[in-house]
């Protein structure tokens, strides 16, 4: 009987051991514990540091959101990581493409743990906004590569192999982006308000290239502005409407 | 063509979906309907999956034709296919392009609906017009993906039913031509689907 404690020991020391133990459906109950553990415990952490770039309330509420993009991520890539190896002529079941993915996420997460106090530091080294996002994003992608491969190990040898891990990681970046998306704010600048969910805006693909011209340095200080007068325009109800 | 068991030599994989749907194993026209129903309903899903941004009933019958187009393909194009390499006296069943047909209608469905989950959470998640026309891209390119795969293993499964000594060149250009009208026909039709589930997407 292998422990919880055993199956995280595995998770980071033997990908390839867990990979076996899925395909052969094996001990999967406490690797799916020791996979759930990880996920929340790795990712709760990390969200709360990345929360912590503003304080407050902002560090729950970061801490409880990234857990719920992992999972909700882990949901929607599954059934497509299983039509996708079916297409390509291997044999999976549901249940272990979700193992697999579980274990996957849940060995980021692990990494995402490992990274955090590094992250906090930087963070505490009063780093601007751009520089904690960057730092916060650069984490995540190491975190995605220790989770590749143990994906990359899942999948096993044989015809396809790199086409199946390529299409899955392009699912998971697409997914993942979108949910982080949908669940933002997580750094939260010190001008704006504390909220848990923003409504739905703009979309992921006008503020990719934004961002990334940001952190370049050319910051778009025309928005900014139309920014400034929108939270004025915000605050200014109270004192303006309504019937004189 | 050999499926791969590296991954789903357990008693899990017995009992997949996946399996019964594109494993080679037909054992007779109640299990080949039954498979080619499934596999229309999983890209029906994916079809009404792609409307969850402005669902409505108008738009069901073409979540519906997105089905239709593998079955298309298996009923126009697999004959031609049979036809064309008898006539140029290549040994093949007709049997075994028809279950590369069938396996190629699956193949669509299983992959679709297996995107179809996502592709419902970034229609419900894209607030603005950029974000459903991106979520609409996407989708195309899961559909793309979808077709190519398919096209795949029609080719793989055909390629294979052929007599060794009969797997020249001329077999590889006809197949080749097969992919190319595939594709023509994919990109044909996919996207004036697509248009239709979001209104306007072509422009």
């Amino acid at each position: 009987m292998i422990t919880t404690t055993a199956s995280i020991t595995e998770l980071l020391r033997s990908p390839r051991a867990v990979a076996s133990r899925i395909r052969e459906g094996r001990e999967l109950r406490p690797l799916a514990t020791a996979s759930i553990l990880s996920i929340m415990i790795g990712s709760a952490t990390y969200g709360g540091v990345v929360g912590s770039y503003r304080g407050g309330l902002q560090i729950a509420f970061a801490a409880l959101k990234f857990p719920m993009v992992a999972v909700l991520t882990l949901a929607l890539v599954a059934p497509a990581l299983v039509g996708l190896a079916a297409a390509l002529d291997r044999r999976v079941a549901l249940a272990q493409t979700s193992a697999l993915a579980l274990a996957a996420t849940a060995r980021a997460s692990l990494v995402l743990l490992a990274i955090a106090p590094a992250l906090a530091l930087a963070m505490g080294m009063s780093v601007g906004y751009q520089t904690s996002a960057l730092l916060a994003a650069i984490g995540f992608g190491l975190a995605g590569l220790a989770g590749l491969v143990m994906l990359w190990h899942g999948i096993g040898d044989g015809g396809g192999r790199a086409t199946l891990a390529a299409l899955t990681v392009g699912v998971y970046l697409l997914v993942s982006g979108q949910a982080a998306w949908a669940l933002r704010p997580w750094l939260v600048r010190p001008s704006s308000d504390i909220v848990f969910v923003r409504p739905p805006g703009e979309a992921l693909v006008e503020e990719l290239p934004r961002t990334a011209r940001s952190a370049a340095g050319d910051y778009d200080a025309e928005r900014s502005r139309e920014r400034a007068h929108e939270r004025a325009a915000d605050t200014r109800p109270a004192m303006t409407r309504g019937p004189r | 063509m050999e499926t791969n068991y590296a991954w789903g030599q357990g008693a899990l994989a017995d009992t997949s979906l996946a399996e019964r749907l594109v494993g080679k194993r037909i054992t007779g026209a109640a299990t080949a309907i039954a498979n080619i129903a499934t596999a229309s309903a999983l890209s029906t899903a994916f079809g009404v999956a792609a409307t969850l941004g402005a669902p409505s009933l108008d738009k069901l019958p073409h979540a519906l034709e997105l089905s239709a187009i593998p079955l298309a393909f298996g009923a126009f194009y697999a004959p031609s296919v049979w036809v064309l390499l008898t006539l140029f006296n290549r040994t093949i069943e007709a049997g075994d392009v028809a279950r590369a047909a069938m396996r190629t209608v699956s193949v669509t469905g299983i992959v679709l609906g297996g995107f179809a989950p996502a592709v419902a959470f970034f229609e419900l998640t894209s607030g603005t017009g950029a974000a459903t026309a991106f979520a609409a891209f996407l989708e195309l390119v899961a559909i793309s993906t979808a077709g190519l795969l398919a096209l795949r293993t029609f080719v793989r499964d055909t390629w294979v039913a052929l007599h060794p000594s009969e797997r020249d060149a001329l077999a590889r250009t006809l197949l080749v031509i097969l992919v190319c009208l595939g594709v023509v026909l994919g990109a044909r039709f996919y996207p004036a689907i697509l248009s239709d589930l979001h209104g306007g997407f072509s422009r």
